[in-house]
C-alpha cells in the first residue's frame, strides 16, 4: 500500500469514531435520568405545561433520543450548538472566541517539553547510569507524579509572589502575538508542559539507549565518524520518531491538563469556559467543548500517524 | 484516568514493545523470550527477586503500605455497626472543630506544634489527623478503581483478541471512541451529572477507564495466540473459554500490572484534581485534593502575611509522595518483569 | 471552578431580583450535588442521656444545609453544626449542594416539609422590611426566601402595617416603632436566626485618594467617583500618598485599574440583577433620584420632586379597573403582560379565571385618581446621553415600561403603580398604596435612552449583541472583552460638568472646592473571580484597586504602609431557617435554643477574621434610622436572646424534652 492510500484510508477510519464520539457526548448527557426542563420544571411550580413544551421544544428535549440525536448533530454539523441558556448567547462564539487563548498555552506547553525533554534525554541516555542520568531519571519520575494544580500553586506562589517576576493576573488586553504574552505565557506553559516533558524525556533516553546498542552506531563509530555526528545525524533521528508516536497521547494530556491549569491561573480559555459551564449547568456548552475536545484529539492521532508512517520507513501499511 | 501509553493505534502505531512486528524484528532486550513464556512461574519468581533488589521500588513499597495502614488505622472502622478495627492513631475525628470544646485556645490556621504537629486548618481542625484520614479516599478510590477497571479491561481485551475479526474491529472501535477523550475530562462530566460523592468518584473514573486496559491486553493476547501451545490446545478441543482464561489471559498479566500499578497514581491524581476543582466529594470532607482546594486562597496572603504553608504542602506532599512511590513500584515491577511500558503520559492528565 | 465560584460576590447573597434568573438557571443540566458528611461520630450522642428522659425526641436528628462554594458560609455552618452537637443533643448532618442546584432546592415550596435548616445570604436595604420580610412574610413562601414555609398572619400583619398606610408613611417615629414590635416579636417566635451582618471592604494602594467605603458594594464606584450629597470624590495621584488627602489636593485626570470578582452578565440594568453587573452598569447610568450614606434621598437627574398626593387606599380599590385573564393548569397567570397586581381574592391555582391589573389598566386607574401615592419628578433640562439625546420624560417613561416583565419587575412592581408623562420634562410615579418606602424605592431605576429601547430586542442591551449601552453618565462605554476586561472613559458632554455642580443641585452647600464632576479620565475593569488572586495583582502593582479579598488577608493590608483598606457594615446577612412546620421545631423553644448554640462572636472572629458584626438585632446600622426608635435600646433587649448560652440552650432543651 503506498503512502498515499494509507493516508487516505486512516483519514477516512476516523468517521466512524467521530460518530462515536458525539454519541459518548450526547449520551453521557440525554441518557440520565431527569432531562433539564424536568428538573428546571420541579424547581418551579410555575412553569405551565405549554411553556415546558416550548422549553423542551427550544432546547431540543421532545421527541425520542434518537431524533433529539438527529437534531442536535445535524445542527452541530453546521457549527450550531446552540444557545447558552443564561445569557442567549451563541455557544459556537463562546468557543471560538476561548479558543486562541487555550491553543497559544498548549503550543507553549509543548513547545517547554520538547526544549526540556529531548536535550535531557539525550544527557541521559548518553551518561546511562550515572550521577546526573539518575538525577534527571528522578526528576521525569517526579515530573509525571506530581499534580499540576500543586505545581502551578508553586510556581505562581515562588516566582509571581516572592521574586514578583511574572503577572499574577491573565491576559486579558494583550493580543496574542504580542511579545509580552511571553510573560503570561511562561509559568501555565511550564506546568502545563512538565508532565509531557517528563514522558518525552522517559521515552527518550529509553529509545536512544536502544538506538545506541544498534549495529549501525558500532559501524558508524568505527568509520570514524565523530560522536557528535553519530549521535545527532543518526541515532537522534530515529529516536525522534519514538517521540512522535506520543505526540497524541501528549496532546490529549495538554488538552485535559489545559483544565485545571487555566482555573489555577485564571487563564482565560476553553478550559476555564469548561469549568465555569459545568458549575453553571450550561448544558450546551459543556457538550460543545466535550465534543470539540474529542474531534481535536481524534485529529491529533491522525496527523501523528500520518508523520510517522511518513518517517518511519519500516512500518507496513496493512 | 486512562493511560494512554499502550498507544497502538489498530496494530500500527505503538509505542515500542507493543508492536508486535517491531518487537520481532527487534534484537531481544532480555533472556526472555516467547518460547520461555511456558514457564510463566519460573518468570514471576524471577521477577519477584529482581524486584526485590530494586532499592527504590522496594523503599516506595514500604511507603504506599506505610501510608495505607496509617489511614485504615486513623480513625476506628465501623461496618454495620460493628467496630472491626479499633485502634485510631490520628488524635481528633478529621470533624473536630478544636476550638470550640476541644481546646479553645486554638485559632484557625495554627502552625505546627507538638499537639498538632502538621498545625491547624482553616476550619480550626487538625491537619494531622485529616490528613491521616483523608488517605482513605485517595488510596481507596486508586485501588478500587484499577481493580476494577483492570479486571474488565482483561475481559474486554482477551475477548477482543481472541475472538478476532468483526468483533475485534467493533470492540477496537469503541476503544477507540473512549480513547479520543482524555480521561479528566470524562470524568470530570460523569461528575458533573452524578455530583460529587465517593461512588461517584469511583464511577467517574471507571466508567471509561477500563478503555487502556483492553488495548492492552488484547494485543498481548494477538501475540499470544499465535503461540504453539495455545494452537495445540485448541486443537485437542479446548473451549474458547478455557483457552483464554487458561493461556491467554495469565501471559497478559505483567504488562497488565505494570499498566494497573501506574493507573493507581494516575487515578488519585485524577481524584485530587476533581476535588480541586470543588467537583469531587463534599468540600469538608479531608480528601486532599478538596483540602488543598479548602486552603488555595490562603497561598496568597497580604503583604507581610504568614502564609499557612502547611495547609497546603502537607497535602499536596501527601499526594506527590503517594503517586512517586506508586510510579516507582510501577518502574520496578516493569524491570523485573521486562514488561516494557515506558510509563508514558501518566501525569493524571490524560 | 470552585475557588472562582465561592469568590465571585464575596458572599454569594441573594439579591431578591436575582431569583428568577438563577431558577432558570437551576435546572440547565441533570443533576445532583450533594455529599453527605456527618457532623460527628454518632455514639457520641449518648452524652445527652439526661435528654432522653422525656422519650426519644433527643438526641435529635437535625440536617443543616449550605451552598458549597462559598466557603465562609460552609465553614459557618459546620461550627454551628458541631456547637449543637457537642450539646449531646442534636446529631447534626451538613449537606451542601452546588449554588443553582441549591437556590432550587431551598426556594421550592415543598422544601419546608423536608425539616431541615438551610443557611443562605441576603442583601437588605435601608428599607428595614428588606430584613425581616424576605424572610418571614407569608407571600415570600416559594420565592426569595421564605425558605421553611413561615406564614403568621400576626407577623405578616405586623410587617404590612410597619411599611404600608397613610399613617407610617407621614409619621417615620410611628413606623420606628411598628419595627420595634417587629423585632420583639421575631425575638421571641426566633423562626430564623441571623448569624451576622458582612463588612463590605475595598483594599486599594495609596494611588486612590478620596475613596469611602459605600455600604452597597453595586455602587461603590459610582458613589466614589462623584457624590456631591456626602462631598465624596476620589481622584488618582500617582506622585503623593493617600492616607489623610483633602480636597485641596485633588488632581485631575489618570486612569484607575480595577479588578471585578465576577464577570459583567448583563449590560441591561433591568435585566440583570448580580452586584457585578450593576457595578458596571453604574458608571454608564443614572437615576432620578440619587441616596447618601445615611439613604437620605436626593433628586438627582430629577432637578427636584415632590409628593403631590396620598390617598388612603387598599390594593381591593383597583378590583374596578381589572382585567381578567385565565389560568393554565399548573395554576399560572396565563398572560404575556406585566402583571401590576393581583386580585387579593383570586388565587391562579383554584380558579379559573383570575383579575389582574395589567399596565395600560394601571394607567387608567392612575388618572382616574385611583392610587396610593403620587410623586412629581421635574427632570433636569440639558442632560444629554452618550449618543446625543437629550433626556425627556420619553426616556423615563420608555424606561419603566421597559421593566415590565424583566428580571427587576417583581420588585419593581410590589410598589409602583404605573409612570406617566406630564410634559417634556415632568414625569408622575405612582405607588399602590401609601407606602412608606416609595420615596426610596419608586425613583430606583437607572433611566435608559428610549431611541435604544426602542431599537433593540429585550434584555439585548448589551456589547456581545452589538448593542452598546447609552446611558446618561458621567463614563461612556469604551471597550469590554468577556470575562477578561472592561473599560469606560470620560463622557466629554457630562451634563453636571456643562452645568457646574451647585447650579445642578440646588441643595449642594458644600465647598466651592469641590468639581464639577468625576476628575478620573477613566477605568480598566479586569475581571479577575479569584480573591486570592486580585489580592496578588494588587501586591504586584497590576490594579490599583479591588475589593471583596479574603477576610484573614486583610489585617496585613491594614498593617502596611502601601494599602489602604475601607471596610463599612453593609446591609448583607446570613440567616438559618428552622423547619417551623414541622415536628418538633413547631416548638419555639427548640428554636431559641438552637439560637442559643450559635457562637456568633466565634463565626465573626474565626470565619471572618473579624470582619463582620455578630446580629444581636435582626438590623444593620444602615436600616437603623427608619428601622428602630432607639438602636441602643433594642440591642439591649434582644442580645441576651441571641448570645451564644450553652445553659440556657440546655435549659430549654429539657422543657422541650419533659413535654414530649
Amino acid at each position: 500500500m503506498s503512502l498515499q492510500r494509507f493516508i487516505l484510508k486512516r483519514t477516512l477510519s476516523i468517521i466512524p469514531i467521530m460518530f462515536g464520539v458525539s454519541v459518548i457526548t450526547f449520551g453521557m448527557f440525554h441518557l440520565t435520568p431527569g432531562d433539564p426542563v424536568t428538573q428546571l420544571v420541579a424547581l418551579n411550580p410555575d412553569v405551565s405545561a405549554a411553556e415546558e413544551a416550548a422549553l423542551r421544544e427550544r432546547w431540543g428535549l421532545s421527541g425520542p433520543v434518537w431524533e433529539q440525536y438527529l437534531d442536535w448533530i445535524s445542527n452541530v454539523l453546521v457549527g450550531d450548538f446552540g444557545l447558552e441558556l443564561q445569557t442567549g448567547r451563541e455557544v459556537s462564539d463562546i468557543v471560538w472566541s476561548r479558543l486562541p487563548e487555550t491553543i497559544a498555552l498548549g503550543l507553549f506547553g509543548w513547545a517547554f517539553a520538547l526544549v526540556i525533554a529531548i536535550p535531557a534525554g539525550i544527557y541521559a541516555a548518553i551518561n546511562k547510569d550515572n550521577l546526573g542520568d539518575t538525577i534527571s531519571r528522578f526528576l521525569a519520575l517526579s515530573g509525571i507524579s506530581i499534580p499540576n494544580f500543586w505545581l502551578g500553586l508553586m510556581l505562581i506562589l515562588i516566582f509571581s509572589l516572592y521574586l514578583g517576576l511574572f503577572p499574577v493576573l491573565a491576559p486579558s488586553r494583550q493580543s496574542l502575538l504580542s511579545p509580552e504574552m511571553l510573560w503570561y505565557l511562561i509559568l501555565p506553559g511550564i506546568t502545563i508542559g512538565t508532565a509531557s516533558a517528563a514522558s518525552i524525556m522517559r521515552v527518550m533516553r529509553t529509545s536512544m539507549t536502544e538506538e545506541l546498542n544498534k549495529e549501525y552506531v558500532t559501524a558508524a563509530r568505527a568509520k570514524g565518524l565523530p560522536e557528535r555526528t553519530v549521535i545527532l545525524k543518526h541515532v537522534l533521528r530515529n529516536s525522534l520518531i519514538s517521540v512522535v508516536t506520543l505526540a497524541a497521547t501528549l496532546t490529549a494530556s495538554i488538552v485535559a491538563g489545559s483544565v485545571v491549569v487555566e482555573v489555577v491561573f485564571n487563564w482565560p480559555g476553553l478550559g476555564r469556559e469548561f469549568i465555569d459551564a459545568i458549575n453553571q449547568r450550561e448544558i450546551n456548552v459543556v457538550m460543545a467543548i466535550t465534543l470539540f475536545t474529542g474531534f481535536f484529539v481524534i485529529l491529533a492521532n491522525l496527523v501523528a500517524d500520518i508523520v510517522y508512517a511518513a518517517l518511519d520507513p519500516r512500518i507496513r501499511y496493512d | 484516568m486512562t493511560d494512554r501509553n499502550i498507544h497502538e493505534d489498530r496494530g500500527r502505531i505503538q509505542v515500542s514493545g507493543f508492536d508486535s512486528d517491531r518487537v520481532r524484528d527487534r534484537e531481544p532486550i532480555s533472556d526472555w523470550t516467547d518460547e520461555s513464556s511456558g514457564e510463566t512461574v519460573g518468570r514471576w519468581r524471577r521477577g519477584f527477586r529482581k524486584f526485590k533488589r530494586n532499592r527504590s521500588a522496594m523503599g516506595a513499597l514500604v511507603v504506599v503500605v506505610v501510608m495505607a495502614l496509617a489511614s485504615f488505622f486513623a480513625r476506628p472502622v465501623e461496618m454495620f455497626g460493628v467496630v472491626v478495627q479499633p485502634f485510631s492513631l490520628a488524635p481528633y475525628d478529621p470533624t473536630t472543630i478544636l476550638y470550640l470544646g476541644v481546646d479553645s485556645s486554638v485559632n484557625v490556621y495554627d502552625p505546627p506544634s507538638w499537639q498538632y504537629p502538621m498545625g491547624v486548618d482553616g476550619s480550626g481542625r487538625d491537619l494531622f489527623s485529616r490528613l491521616l484520614v483523608g488517605g482513605r479516599y485517595s488510596l481507596s478510590i486508586g485501588f478500587i478503581v484499577v481493580g476494577l477497571t483492570a479486571s474488565f479491561g482483561l475481559i474486554y481485551g482477551s475477548i477482543s483478541g481472541y475472538y478476532g475479526g468483526n468483533v475485534d474491529e467493533l470492540m477496537m472501535r469503541i476503544v477507540d471512541t473512549i480513547f479520543a477523550f482524555p480521561g479528566l475530562i470524562l470524568a470530570l462530566i460523569i461528575v458533573a451529572i452524578l455530583g460529587g460523592g465517593y461512588w461517584q468518584l469511583v464511577l467517574a473514573f471507571s466508567l471509561f477507564g477500563w478503555a487502556g486496559y483492553g488495548r492492552l491486553v488484547r494485543g498481548e493476547v494477538l501475540k499470544i495466540k499465535e503461540n504453539e501451545y495455545v494452537l495445540a490446545a485448541k486443537a485437542l478441543g479446548a473451549r474458547d473459554r478455557s483457552v483464554v482464561f487458561r493461556h491467554i489471559a495469565p501471559n497478559a498479566m505483567p504488562p497488565l500490572i505494570v499498566l494497573a500499578s501506574l493507573n493507581i497514581g494516575s487515578v488519585v491524581i485524577g481524584v485530587a484534581a476533581l476535588g480541586f476543582l470543588g467537583l469531587g466529594l463534599d468540600p469538608s470532607s479531608a480528601e486532599w485534593g478538596t483540602m488543598l482546594n479548602a486552603t488555595r486562597s490562603t497561598l496568597i496572603q497580604g503583604p507581610g502575611g504568614q502564609i499557612p504553608w502547611w495547609a497546603t504542602v502537607y497535602p499536596g506532599a501527601a499526594i506527590f509522595i503517594f503517586v512517586m512511590s506508586m510510579n516507582m513500584i510501577g518502574d520496578g515491577i516493569n524491570d523485573a518483569l521486562d514488561a516494557q511500558q515506558t510509563g508514558v503520559g501518566r501525569g493524571g492528565e490524560d | 471552578m470552585p475557588s472562582r465560584h465561592n469568590s465571585s460576590d464575596s458572599n454569594r447573597q441573594i439579591n431578591r431580583r436575582n431569583v428568577i434568573a438563577t431558577i432558570g438557571a437551576a435546572g440547565a443540566a441533570s443533576l445532583a450535588g450533594c455529599g453527605g458528611q456527618s457532623g460527628g461520630d454518632g455514639s457520641d450522642g449518648g452524652d445527652g442521656g439526661d435528654g432522653g428522659d422525656g422519650g426519644n425526641l433527643f438526641p435529635l436528628d437535625v440536617q443543616l444545609e449550605v451552598n458549597a462554594d462559598n466557603s465562609d458560609r460552609l465553614q459557618m455552618v459546620e461550627l454551628i453544626a458541631e456547637s449543637m452537637e457537642q450539646t449531646g443533643y442534636f446529631n447534626t448532618t451538613v449537606e451542601t449542594y452546588e449554588w443553582n442546584t441549591y437556590v432550587g432546592r431551598v426556594l421550592d415550596p415543598e422544601y419546608q416539609n423536608n425539616g431541615f435548616i438551610p443557611c443562605i445570604g441576603l442583601s437588605g436595604t435601608f428599607n428595614p422590611g428588606s430584613f425581616s420580610n424576605a424572610l418571614h412574610h407569608s407571600t415570600n413562601i416559594g420565592a426569595c426566601c421564605n425558605l421553611n414555609g413561615i406564614s403568621d398572619p400576626e407577623i405578616d400583619e405586623l410587617m404590612d402595617s410597619a411599611r404600608y398606610g397613610v399613617d407610617v408613611a407621614e409619621d417615620a417615629d410611628l413606623r420606628a416603632e411598628r419595627y420595634d414590635e417587629v423585632w420583639n416579636y421575631l425575638a421571641e417566635e426566633r423562626y430564623s436566626s441571623i448569624t451576622h451582618f458582612n463588612l463590605a471592604t475595598s483594599v486599594s494602594n495609596t494611588d486612590l485618594h478620596g475613596f469611602e467605603m459605600w455600604p452597597f458594594q453595586d455602587g461603590m464606584y459610582s458613589y466614589n467617583m462623584f457624590a456631591p450629597q456626602d462631598e465624596q470624590i476620589m481622584w488618582v495621584d500617582r506622585d503623593n500618598a493617600a492616607g489623610d488627602s483633602e480636597l485641596s489636593d485633588l488632581s485631575e485626570g489618570g486612569t484607575l485599574s480595577l479588578a471585578f470578582g465576577a464577570n459583567i452578565e448583563s449590560f441591561d440594568p433591568p435585566h440583570s440583577s448580580d452586584t457585578t453587573s450593576t457595578l458596571a452598569q453604574n458608571f454608564l447610568f443614572e437615576s432620578l433620584t440619587d441616596n447618601d450614606a445615611q439613604g437620605n434621598v436626593y433628586p438627582w437627574l430629577a432637578e427636584s420632586y415632590e409628593l403631590l398626593n396620598t390617598s388612603s387606599i387598599e390594593r381591593i380599590a383597583y378590583a374596578d379597573y381589572m382585567s381578567t385573564v385565565g389560568t393554565t393548569e399548573e395554576g399560572a397567570i396565563d398572560t404575556d403582560e406585566q402583571v401590576v397586581m393581583q386580585h387579593p381574592e383570586d388565587s391562579p391555582a383554584e380558579d379559573d379565571e383570575v383579575r389582574v391589573l395589567l399596565p395600560d389598566d394601571a394607567t387608567a386607574a392612575a388618572e382616574d385618581g385611583t392610587f396610593g401615592m403620587q410623586y412629581r419628578y421635574n427632570l433636569q433640562e440639558g442632560v444629554e446621553f452618550h449618543n446625543g439625546d437629550e433626556l425627556t420624560a420619553d426616556d423615563v417613561v420608555a424606561t419603566y415600561e421597559y421593566v415590565e416583565n424583566s428580571v427587576l419587575a417583581p420588585q419593581t412592581f410590589d410598589s409602583l403603580l404605573t409612570a406617566v408623562k406630564v410634559d417634556e420634562y415632568t414625569v408622575d410615579l405612582y405607588a399602590q398604596v401609601p407606602d412608606a418606602e416609595a420615596e426610596r424605592e419608586l425613583p430606583g431605576l437607572l433611566i435608559l435612552n428610549a431611541s435604544q429601547i426602542e431599537a433593540v430586542e429585550k434584555g439585548n442591551i448589551d456589547p456581545r449583541e452589538g448593542n452598546l449601552p447609552v446611558g446618561t453618565g458621567p463614563y461612556e462605554f469604551a471597550e469590554f472583552e468577556d470575562a477578561q476586561y472592561y473599560e469606560v472613559t470620560k463622557f466629554d458632554n457630562y451634563w453636571t460638568e456643562q452645568k457646574g455642580v451647585s447650579e445642578a443641585f440646588s441643595w449642594f452647600d458644600g465647598s466651592d472646592e469641590f468639581p464639577d464632576g468625576p476628575v478620573i479620565d477613566g477605568f480598566e475593569v479586569e475581571i479577575v473571580p479569584d480573591n486570592s488572586t486580585r489580592s496578588g495583582a494588587l501586591q504586584n502593582g497590576e490594579i490599583d484597586s479591588t475589593y471583596g479579598l479574603n477576610t484573614s488577608t486583610l489585617d496585613d493590608f491594614k498593617s502596611s504602609e502601601e494599602f489602604l483598606v475601607y471596610g463599612v457594615e453593609t446591609g448583607g446577612y446570613e440567616y438559618i431557617q428552622y423547619p417551623v412546620n414541622v415536628a418538633p421545631f413547631d416548638d419555639a423553644r427548640l428554636r431559641q435554643a438552637i439560637n442559643h448554640l450559635i457562637p456568633r462572636e466565634r463565626i465573626v472572629e474565626n470565619v471572618f477574621s473579624g470582619y463582620g458584626r455578630p446580629a444581636w438585632t435582626p438590623i444593620p446600622q444602615l436600616a437603623q434610622g427608619s428601622g428602630t426608635a432607639d438602636a441602643d435600646a433594642l440591642e439591649e433587649e434582644l442580645k441576651p436572646m441571641n448570645e451564644y448560652n450553652v445553659e440556657r440552650a440546655e435549659e430549654l432543651l429539657e422543657q422541650v424534652a419533659a413535654d414530649n
